[in-house]
């Protein structure tokens, strides 16, 4: 196939988000500068929106228009027929000295509306509809472009959208869109591609590959989350620390590490998260050979021992025509479960005598960290990557989690395995052991961060 | 560098990473991981192999990749010798007669079923329960070609997360599976666990490099190749380990050729022993008749001619040749044809957390400024004047662009400034009259200073015969506005304003 760029304009009043909403398009707070001061966007940036076999989308930051007015009153006094294509008036207008002086700002903006396939006109709909927005409906609806009216920061109270959607279908804009760069809502951005799928037919494929990768992004961007919380879930929950400082600070710092990288799987900032530390009691533990998790658990991995054992065995057997006449398969199954009996219950019953305990964090608190982690992945994927202000972290989180009991119960699992924490730094720290229960983990924490969308 | 090494490099590093819990942060070494290519994966790998080779990593893998290999050979050869040994199954007297049904049933059966397991476990898919009795009874590596399909770890991927690229596309969908994977070939993927745990430890954990070689070798389709490799490679030591004792006892030993079975009936065993001679005939070697099969039965008391002992000779090897070792040749062809298929497309799992944090390390978005700034900024900040009087009492009063309630008594109410009809109609009014003390124009701090406004509120200085006041007010859309946003915007007022050449002293900030 063809290599095939779109390139949209993302234009507008100075100060009505459209550095915002290119963030939030892209799903990234890297790019450009974000403030509430006017003209903060000074020249025109383009970033290109990948979307594989030369498919892609060109979108293009442009300064703010800060004059419509007396730009429009220019540009008709440019105007030598009233049947005169706008584009040809626009051009004019950029050989005039005036788009090199007074209105450069302007200019730029105006310069890519002309290169571009298709233009994104941002609105601040919480502003009232004043004169100077209106000739800006007017200047672009001249033009003769496909457009779409993109309405922001709708979830705003003050946002009046009516009004809005009525002015922009008066100057005959008629593709109008609710997209607020703020507060993400994934509908409003499906309907925002399927408005430029629907005026610029050509953007078809790539309106289908952007929406379908997006919602894979998403499905990723989860399943990472899931990891990352269930990786500091078993980590802080099998972890058993000499006193309660040392316990506290360690799992305080596993859990600032996963905000951070929360924060990073969702294209935020560190910026973008306040966090708020929470009590963290910790709990004496000590090893139990007869509680009944801890005999089906035994009993489980000598069973599976023996059968390991058995099953090297038999492939001797095998190997000698079975003239061994399946000895080697009894010694191999005696062999694997005399060792795990060694290894597990003999560290088991020497703790147990010895009267050794520790101190863990509590179950409660553990699930308490697993709410706090899913709502802040709650959190990122309805934040719009133009907020400036934090998240908060939740100290008090009352609503359980879906699947709490299975997590509580896997978390359990976890407190029985210091061997498993990462933090522990045991010599025994065994990935592959811990792989089963960490993979468990994952999926109650992926179906939790789900369940609220 | 191969595929299989760049991989096993990232995926060391990520390991060593993973660990840690956060990434190694080089500005230089980013800088060129970056350069290195286009794709998260490409960007990965460079910065992997440039972290290894600082710490040493590279070698440590490549010592790990020839421990594996040295121990293979080991296990090679082992089994040949185990192979050379199967004519111990032979009489040791020379003149003594072979049984020729115990000789083939051990010589081919056990290759033959295990094969046939391993083809019904790598196409049936579906049928665990055949597989897992398969992947137990054979002790082998089976690659499940419709799992190695189906689960590829992520799409090769772009610069996006998950985007797929045109070979990977129809497979992967929008599946994203958990890592932890069904591991073919039980026993197998147990031996490889456990080599982690034998020489490879060291004081703190297991080493990264043991680690990844065993996660790519149970948790990837390529990996899953390459131990059903090397499970055809051992038994193609074992068959081969055969072949040389037999021809070796053949050569060097003379032995009788009989046949004779408990169970199973004489015409059974002719006719197994015809069929089986007839494939083998076609290859131009003389192999005994039926006659001479018949013959050969035990308790036939005719001494065998050295001809026909030649023969059943000859057609041993050929049988062990061509029901054994061919077989498992061309299986092993075809493995290893898929694992270099396979490897081509070995891509790293960009949901491993390690993977996860360098996202936005290495893929930072490459805008590019398609047209500068040259000009001074526009609006340059200017703090408020702290001495501003209050503006006279009974002045005449305008709001700009919103509704705002006047904070001093009006001598007059002009409007709202919100288009150029309403600012013309005031202009024309200011211009009229030269009575009032002086002319407020009123401004909320959520309105957003503008060249627009300057030039408005510039041809209102000019034409009013009195003092022009710019009176900011609060606005309860305003209240959420942090006090760093707030100060922000009343210095930007004034600097408009003092732009717009009001006197500083009547610009006059929120009470």
């Amino acid at each position: 196939m063809e290599p095939h760029k779109l390139k949209l304009a993302v234009v507008g009043h100075t100060n009505v988000g459209k550095t915002s909403l290119l963030r939030t398009l892209i799903h990234s707070t890297s790019f450009g500068t974000v403030s509430n001061r006017p003209a903060t966007t000074r020249h025109a940036e383009a970033i290109p929106l990948d979307l594989g076999e030369g498919l892609s989308f060109e979108l293009i930051d442009t300064p703010g228009f800060e004059d419509s007015s007396g730009l429009l009153d220019l540009i008709l006094s440019l105007q030598h027929d009233a049947r005169e294509p706008g584009a040809e008036i626009l051009q004019r207008f950029l050989e005039n000295p005036a788009a090199d002086g007074e209105f450069a700002q302007e200019a730029k903006a105006i310069r890519q509306m002309l290169l571009c396939d298709l233009m994104l006109l941002v609105i601040d709909a919480r502003e009232p509809v004043l004169g100077k927005y209106v000739d800006e409906f007017r200047l672009l609806g001249r033009l003769g472009k496909p457009c779409v009216v993109v309405l922001n920061f709708t979830a705003k109270a003050s946002a009046d959208t009516v009004r809005w959607r009525a002015a922009a279908q008066q100057a005959g804009l008629y593709n109008v869109t609710a997209f607020d760069t703020v507060v993400f809502d994934r509908h409003d951005e499906q309907c925002l591609w399927q408005q430029i799928e629907l005026l610029l037919p050509s953007a078809a494929e790539h309106c289908q590959r952007l929406l379908a990768l997006r919602a894979r992004t998403l499905q990723t961007q989860r399943m990472v989350g899931g990891k990352l919380i269930a990786h500091m879930l078993l980590d802080c929950a099998a972890l058993r620390g000499p006193t309660q400082h040392d316990l506290e600070t360690r799992v305080r710092e596993v859990e600032a590490a996963l905000h951070t990288d929360l924060l990073r799987v969702y294209e935020f900032s560190e910026d973008d998260y306040a966090a708020r530390e929470i009590a963290l009691p910790g709990t004496l533990w000590s090893s139990n050979p007869f509680a009944p998790e801890v005999l089906e658990e035994f009993g489980l991995s000598l069973g599976f021992s023996a059968v390991k054992g058995a099953a090297v065995g038999a492939t001797v057997d095998a190997f000698t025509a079975f003239h061994s006449l399946g000895i080697a398969t009894l010694i191999g199954a005696g062999i694997g479960a005399g060792l795990d009996a060694a290894t597990r219950l003999g560290k088991v019953l020497r703790e147990h005598l010895g009267g050794v305990a520790y101190l863990q964090i509590e179950l409660g608190v553990a699930v308490l960290l697993a709410r706090r982690a899913v709502v802040l992945v709650r959190d990122l994927e309805h934040r719009g990557h133009a907020a400036v202000s934090a998240i908060t972290a939740r100290a008090a989180l009352a609503t359980p989690l879906i699947n709490e009991a299975t997590l509580t119960r896997l978390l359990e699992k976890c407190q029985r395995h210091p061997a498993w924490s990462r933090l522990a730094q045991l010599p025994t720290y065994d990935r592959e052991a811990s792989a089963k229960t960490l993979a468990a983990l994952t999926q109650v924490v992926v179906a939790a961060c789900a369940a609220d969308s | 560098m191969t595929v299989l090494n760049q991989y096993l490099q990232a995926e060391v590093w990520r390991l060593v990473e993973e660990t840690q819990g956060t990434p190694h942060r080089d500005l230089t070494i980013e800088m060129a991981a970056r350069n290195a290519g286009n794709t998260f994966q490409e960007r990965v790998h460079a910065r992997a192999v440039r972290f290894l080779a600082i710490n040493g990593g590279a070698v440590s893998l490549a010592r790990v990749g020839a421990r594996l290999r040295t121990a293979f050979s080991a296990v090679c050869v082992l089994i040949f010798v185990v192979g050379l040994s199967i004519t111990r199954l032979f009489p040791g007297e020379d003149g003594a007669a072979v049984n020729l049904v115990a000789v083939l049933g051990a010589l081919i059966l056990p290759n033959m079923l295990s094969l046939l397991l391993w083809i019904l476990a790598s196409f049936v898919g579906g049928f665990s329960a055949i597989i897992k009795l398969a992947k137990l009874g054979t002790g082998m590596i089976p690659t499940d070609f419709r799992e190695a399909t189906s689960r590829l770890p992520v799409p090769k991927s772009g610069t996006n997360w998950g985007q797929a690229s045109t070979s990977t596309k129809s497979r992967t969908a929008t599946k994203y599976t958990i890592p932890i994977r069904w591991a073919p070939g039980w026993l197998g993927a147990q031996c490889a666990h456990a080599l982690q745990h034998l020489p490879l430890r060291s004081a703190f954990a297991i080493p990264a490099e043991a680690q990844a070689w065993t996660e790519y070798l149970l948790r990837t389709a390529s990996g899953r190749a390459r131990l059903a490799c090397l499970t055809h490679g051992l038994w193609l030591a074992l068959l081969l380990g055969s072949l040389s004792g037999c021809w070796s006892w053949f050569a060097f030993k003379q032995v009788d050729f009989r046949w004779g079975s408990t169970v199973l009936a004489e015409s059974t065993v002719e006719i197994v022993l015809t069929r089986l001679a007839e494939p083998i005939r076609l290859l131009g070697i003389t192999v005994p008749s039926a006659e001479e099969v018949a013959r050969s039965r035990f308790g036939q008391v005719s001494p065998m001619p050295a001809s026909t002992r030649r023969q059943w000779g000859y057609f041993l090897l050929a049988a062990l040749m061509l029901y054994a070792l061919l077989p498992r040749a061309l299986a092993a062809g075809f493995t290893w044809i898929r694992l270099r298929a396979l490897e081509q497309h070995l891509a790293l799992d960009e949901t491993q957390p390690g993977y996860a944090r360098l996202r936005s390390l290495l893929m930072a978005a490459p805008s590019a400024i398609v047209d500068p700034d040259t000009a001074p900024p526009a609006l340059a900040s200017h703090a408020p004047y702290r001495t501003s009087p209050a503006p006279p009492v009974a002045a005449a009063w305008l709001a700009v662009e919103r509704e705002s309630l006047p904070i001093i008594a009006p001598l007059e109410y002009l409007g709202v400034v919100t288009d150029r009809q309403t600012q013309g109609h005031i202009l024309d009014i200011v211009r009229a009259n030269h009575h009032w003390p002086a002319l407020v124009a009123q401004v909320t701090l959520i309105t957003t200073p503008d060249r627009g406004l300057e030039r408005f509120l510039a041809t209102l200085a000019s034409v009013a015969q009195c003092p022009l006041f710019l009176q900011l007010v609060d606005a309860p859309e305003a209240s959420d506005w942090s006090p760093k946003d707030r100060a922000q915007r009343i210095e930007d007022w004034t600097a408009l304003a003092i732009n717009a050449g009001l006197t500083p002293a009547f610009i006059l900030p929120p009470a």
